[in-house]
């Protein structure tokens, strides 16, 4: 999957076009500049100067400092950190739960499948953002409840996915052909099946990443999310609300990186969809 | 070698399949003959044990292969059984490979589940597979996905995966239906090489007479879950007995025919949900006598190895079809 992906963005095959590439690089600079926060950062993230307080834009705080006097661009980058690895983890944690609870349904089918699927339906019935909140005012608020609450609300979709895909597999020839040659249930799953229904679902999975960061926002904006004084887009916003006429760019700044890094994964996630589809390759000879 | 006898299966309250029996021997090439919709890929269902995965079951007779009975087998030796010793080519070259895996692990994958190679050695046996196929370039096409190559490309890689595990019965469900008809010949005569070669046996499912006259040794005549004519090659084609074996006979085009007299068998295949009464032939049979409505015919044997089930079958004995 990889190499065809490789082979794709070398411009062999259906042309995914400039948007998923640029996206993809932005995507890089914005993970760099997570990764790399604690050594680019200008200003330590919780570094407080009262003095200058909500002082605009400047040479020496090119974002603009808060209410506190903390440097709003050292802020921005420190929360990439955190809104970037809640998103990915959660959904790795969704996707990989997802993956498996719908393979084995959607392979075992009868009443497992009917008991789990309507466990997992369940979950339908609040829209996500709900039940993250739910989830967090259960667990308490904090990056770890975070996580398992976006995790959650998004399981869903991650099991329902697989288990149709793998339930249309099933009945292909290749799958029969596999049996009558002796292959038994493990090998079918793991080495037939899966690897076919996984493109869709890595592209829904990065579609949701995007998802996943506004709901990590929104968590934070409602103080559920990640805890002070570690940042986070959405608890910069929240407290940046309160200034929204006297230092807007409290809260502009981190609006902007929230809204970058979603179009981002989406423009991104578009590519990959054009790029992994397997049966509009042409035939090489 | 295999022997179904009297076999019956079931889906819920439906009987496809109702009393066939037929044996393939060593060495021995059977046509399984029909039209679509007579029960023949049911049979080879039955015999590599997957009708449960379709939610059918045998309900009656038994399957017999080097005298085993496969009709009670558990399911972990069926799957030793399944491509090592009986092994499935399957109707479709175009949706019989995985898509996501190069050809020359497919076929890697019987000779390491079955003969228990390595990686490496299972790579060397099946490139010497694919050669033996005809596959130009072997070790090339080895790591091609199933996408770059052509249609009788696959079904040679199709068969090679069937023949990875070594089996001794081969069943071949119609494998040649998608291809064109110079690639199907060049399939066919493969095939009977490789079952003189290694002496296998081999039961081909088809709904084309003149593949059978070409290529098989003993020919069962399907029709509605029923064999109704079986026997050598030779005397089917020579004194066939049943009116439906003369119609297929009739179904094949030859040279030299003037025009608009090939002939089609009028009608269809019944559902199995709607039988007819008796013979099930009896709505499509220009022979039919009143008799044909009430009686279900069984089969008598009119020469030795040659068996019909028609209550006429001595007295259709010679007719021109």
């Amino acid at each position: 999957m990889i190499a065809r992906l490789v082979d794709r963005l070398m411009w062999r095959g259906p042309r995914p076009g400039i948007a998923p590439i640029v996206a993809g690089a932005a995507l890089l600079c914005l993970v760099a500049a997570a990764f790399l926060s604690p050594w680019i950062a200008p200003w330590p993230y919780d570094q407080q100067m009262l003095a200058e307080a909500d002082r605009a834009p400047s040479l020496a705080h090119w974002f603009g400092t808060d209410e506190f006097g903390r440097d709003v661009l050292s802020r921005v980058l420190f929360g990439a950190r955190t809104s970037l690895s809640v998103a990915l983890v959660s959904i790795s944690v969704s996707c990989s739960l997802g993956m498996a609870i719908g393979a084995i349904c959607g392979y075992v089918g009868g009443p497992v499948d009917r008991w789990v699927m309507a466990a997992i339906d369940m979950t339908w019935c609040f829209p996500e953002i709900l039940l993250a909140l739910l989830l967090v005012a259960i667990l308490g608020p904090g990056s770890t409840s975070t996580v398992l609450a976006i995790a959650i609300a998004y399981l869903a979709q991650f099991t329902r996915l697989t288990r149709s895909q793998i339930r249309a597999l099933k009945r292909e020839t290749f799958v029969e052909a596999s049996l009558c040659f002796g292959a038994g249930p493990a090998h079918i799953l793991l080495r037939r099946l899966l690897p076919n229904a996984v493109a869709p679902v890595v592209v829904v999975a990065m579609l949701t990443t995007g998802d996943a960061i506004l709901l990590e926002a929104t968590l934070g904006f409602f103080g559920m999310g990640a805890q002070p004084p570690t940042p986070s887009w959405g608890g910069m916003m929240s407290s940046g609300s309160e200034l929204l006429f006297e230092a807007p760019w409290v809260i502009l700044w981190p609006g902007a990186a929230i809204a970058a890094s979603v179009i981002a994964i989406n423009l991104f996630g578009d590519g990959v969809l054009v790029a992994l589809d397997v049966k509009k390759r042409r035939r090489t000879h | 070698m295999l022997t179904v006898d009297d076999l019956e299966i079931g889906f819920s309250t439906l009987h496809p399949l109702a009393g066939v029996d037929f044996s393939v021997a060593r060495g021995e090439i059977l046509g399984l003959v029909g039209e679509s919709g007579s029960g023949k890929s049911m049979t080879a269902m039955s015999v590599m044990g997957l009708l449960p995965l379709i939610g059918g079951r045998v309900t009656r007779g038994s399957i017999r292969f080097e005298g085993e009975e496969l009709t009670t087998l558990d399911e972990a030796r069926y799957r030793r059984l399944r491509g090592g010793r009986i092994a499935l080519i399957t109707q479709n070259p175009m949706t019989s490979l995985d898509p996501m895996v190069r050809v020359g692990p497919q076929i890697d994958q019987g000779a390491r589940l079955h003969l228990g190679l390595d990686a490496r050695a299972a790579r060397i046996r099946t490139v010497e597979l694919m050669a033996r196929m005809r596959i130009p370039d072997a070790a090339r096409v080895y790591d091609l996905h199933p996408h770059q190559l052509s249609g009788g490309l696959r079904q040679r890689i199709v068969i090679a995966m069937a023949l990875a595990g070594d089996p001794e019965l081969l069943i071949a469900d119609e494998p040649t239906t998608a291809l064109d008809v110079i690639v199907q010949a060049q399939i066919v005569q493969l095939l009977v090489e490789l079952v003189r070669e290694r002496d296998l046996a081999l039961m081909l499912i088809t709904h084309d007479m003149g593949l059978v006259a070409q290529a098989c040794d003993r020919v069962a005549v399907m029709y509605s879950g029923r064999i109704v004519e079986s026997g050598p090659v030779a005397a089917i084609f020579e004194d066939p007995r049943h009116p439906y074996t003369r119609a297929l006979i009739g179904c094949i085009p030859r040279p030299g025919m003037a025009e608009g007299t090939l002939a089609g068998i009028p009608g269809t295949v019944p559902s199995i949900a709607d039988l007819p009464s008796g013979c099930r032939f009896h709505p499509r049979c220009p022979m039919a006598v009143a008799a044909c409505r009430d009686r279900v015919p069984q089969t008598v044997a009119v020469a030795a190895d040659h068996g019909v089930a028609c209550l006429l079958a001595g007295a259709a004995s010679g007719d021109a079809p």
